[in-house]
């Protein structure tokens, strides 16, 4: 199968090869940059278009586009705290308080170069487990994503914006609403107030628009202020010491990749988890966490890094299994289908030379995107000193076309308007957005796999199962690491007072 | 009873009436988690609010901050509900005219109106944001995105 990567490469960086992964990845960016709008949307708007090439050609389009979304994503959440997708939801806690200290360049600079480095780290990861991949997918189970999911939502202790009282309310009402719809095990509709709208549930882009996007614009237009204030960096200075942080903090930038991109390898799990795991993962193991949500450029690195990590991760079961993890991954599947190759076990044998163009441009893609995006940072941080009269309203208007587009429901947008002002009053009185949205995106995965675990382990199997255990023990360890860490320095640090007013008392 | 305070109510009442609406269901669709998180959210968001009106008469008799379990009354951002009507009233607006007529219609001539009456802005300049979001939006949503 390795013989393969030098021919991939040649295909990659002939004419036209180059000129369709430089179009998709342009494409793809476009729609990362615009809220609501994401890889299953850019992969189905090119898919026609790509029928009437070559399969190698057709694939770096198509993988070039998906791949450069989450990278783009990252900027509206950094300068207008508005989430590309759902995959960038984590990078605004701290890249967006990094924009209003006037520091967009340096956030962006850190994304891009994570994204980038996080893309190679999960195309490697890719090309070592591909031989061993049939093995990892098949040790996760039902008891394996709950307790993945039990981990997602256990980074609401970790958050700490606002109270912890407040913080598992807003949890609580954000699992609520995930409530709503079918019931995954008995198909009965709850909570649907008679509506067709509510048949399928809360849709998460709307309200991931209204509670971050919207509520923002609310609060810039009533306070009168630009997003960054008076201090702003300009330049490429502010960039290049963003990318210098990533490595700086390069255990946080592994740590995250690592952890996207075995996350991307269980299907259905996806990039949305990946990234708040990713940013819990980085506060529960920071010696200083007390700089979290508040504009730590770790707080960026980690979920940037997962984000793109993932989709490496995410190509194993698509490859090995032909199983779809995510709506991106289905068209994917679909279009390879149009072309005649099937994904699955016979595929590594049959065309390698396909999976490398694949991982290939998977990676250049990045690569890209990445150099696209620290050319155009300075420029793109130019729009937090913008007047917020100027900015707000234009995040509003495409807030609210961003939450239409995604499923073509006029309902959506009732909903992002409803959910703008529930963000705001959230705000307003301490709650956590957050731990809403956290709550919201794992909510039917809980339920649905806590049933299934049940049905088909029981408690006892489904807590036996070595990768469960080892995920339980991890949860326990990133709630319990922190104080167990902070114990020693407390301790020393209180020592060293007492030792220090003995030296003052023996010296009087 | 403070705007906090009614808010805390809401989130109240909304737990109650899921936790009531879980009753019309069966099995695990009603008394597995939807019944145990809205009972959990009603009571903390009850006690919640036993606490802040405590606390904030307890700082009324005192004449000093509450020490509550909350943020103290004066860390609530204040709220402008005159500024937040009149945006909603011309988002409302923005709603049914693309609902009604077209997003093409809508979107220049809600960030030209709320520009100039909302914002104060001068009329030219509201124009030229508006033609150029229009002409902008026109492009990708009408001429590249099928879903439209």
């Amino acid at each position: 199968m390795y013989d393969a990567i030098l021919p991939a490469l040649g295909v990659i960086f002939s004419w036209p090869g180059i000129a369709f992964l430089i179009g998709g990845t342009l494409i793809g960016m476009v729609f990362g940059i615009l809220p609501g709008l994401g890889g299953g949307q850019v992969l189905a708007l090119l898919l026609p278009v790509t029928f009437a090439l070559e399969p190698e050609y057709a694939i770096i389009m198509l993988i070039g586009a998906a791949g450069a979304v989450p990278t783009a994503g990252s900027v509206a959440g950094i300068l207008l705290n508005t989430p590309g997708s759902a995959q960038n939801v984590a990078t605004t806690f701290d890249g967006y308080p990094l924009a209003r200290q006037g520091k967009a360049g340096y956030a962006i600079g850190a994304a891009a170069t994570s994204s980038l480095l996080g893309a190679l780290v999960g195309a490697s990861v890719l090309i070592m487990i591909l031989p061993l991949g049939r093995q990892i997918v098949l040790s996760f189970s039902y008891p394996e994503y709950f307790m993945i999911t039990v981990m997602g939502l256990c980074l609401i202790a970790l958050l700490g914006e606002g109270t912890m009282w407040k913080g598992v309310m807003s949890a609580g009402l954000g699992l609520m609403l995930a409530f709503v719809g079918a019931d995954p095990i008995e198909g009965l509709v709850r909570y649907d107030l008679g509506t067709d709208y509510l048949y399928d549930g809360i849709k998460l882009v709307p309200v991931m628009i209204g509670l971050f996007a919207i509520s923002e614009a609310l609060s810039l237009l009533l306070d009168k202020k630009s997003v960054a204030g008076e201090r702003i960096e300009f330049g490429m200075s502010g960039v290049w010491r963003g990318s210098l942080a990533v490595f700086r903090n390069f255990g946080t930038f592994l740590r995250g990749s690592i952890l996207g991109t075995l996350i991307g390898i269980i299907p259905g799990v996806g990039g949305a988890v990946a990234n708040l795991i990713a940013y819990g993962q980085a506060k529960a193991t920071a010696k200083d966490k007390s700089s979290f949500g508040k504009g730590d450029i770790r707080g960026v690195i980690a979920p940037e890094s997962a984000n793109n990590a993932k989709d490496g991760g995410a190509f194993v079961p698509t490859l090995i299994f032909g199983i779809p993890g995510s709506l991106d991954m289905a068209i994917l599947i679909g279009a390879l289908m149009v072309f005649g190759i099937t994904p699955g076990p016979r595929l590594m044998l049959d065309s390698p030379d396909i999976i490398m163009v694949l991982i290939g441009t998977l990676v250049f893609g990045n690569v890209l995107a990445g150099i696209i995006m620290l050319g155009w940072a300075p420029y793109l941080a130019r729009v937090t000193a913008l007047r917020s009269t100027t900015v707000a309203p234009v995040i509003l208007v495409l807030g609210l076309l961003g939450s239409y587009a995604t499923y073509g429901n006029f309902g959506d947008m009732i909903v992002a308007l409803v959910f703008g002002l529930v963000g705001y009053f959230f705000q307003a009185y301490g709650f956590s957005r957050v731990a809403l949205i956290i709550a919201l995106v794992l909510g039917g995965l809980i339920e649905k796999n806590f049933y299934q675990s049940m049905l088909v382990f029981g408690i006892e199997g489904s807590l036996t199962r070595p990768i469960t255990l080892g995920l339980l023990l991890a949860t326990i360890a990133m709630l319990v690491y922190p104080a167990l860490r902070a114990s020693p320095g407390a301790l020393l640090s209180r020592a060293a007072r007492r030792s220090r007013s003995k030296e003052s008392k023996d010296e009087g | 009873m403070k705007a906090r305070h009614v808010f805390t109510l809401l989130v109240a009442t909304l737990s109650a009436a899921m936790l009531a609406g879980a009753f019309e269901y069966a099995g695990t669709a009603a008394f597995g988690f939807p019944f145990a998180v809205s009972g959990l959210v009603l009571v903390m968001a009850l006690a919640l609010l036993v606490a802040d009106l405590r606390a904030d008469r307890a700082a009324a008799a005192a004449g000093q901050a509450p020490d509550a379990p909350t943020p103290p009354p004066e860390q609530d951002r204040p709220v402008d509900w005159a500024g937040l009507a009149r945006i909603y009233g011309f988002l409302a607006g923005f709603l049914v005219v693309a609902h009604f007529v077209s997003y093409l219609v809508a979107v220049p001539a809600f960030l030209f109106l709320f520009g100039v009456l909302f914002c104060n802005e001068r009329k030219v300049p509201s124009a030229v944001l508006a033609a150029s979001v229009g002409l902008a939006v026109f492009v990708i949503f009408d001429q590249f995105l099928p879903s439209f």
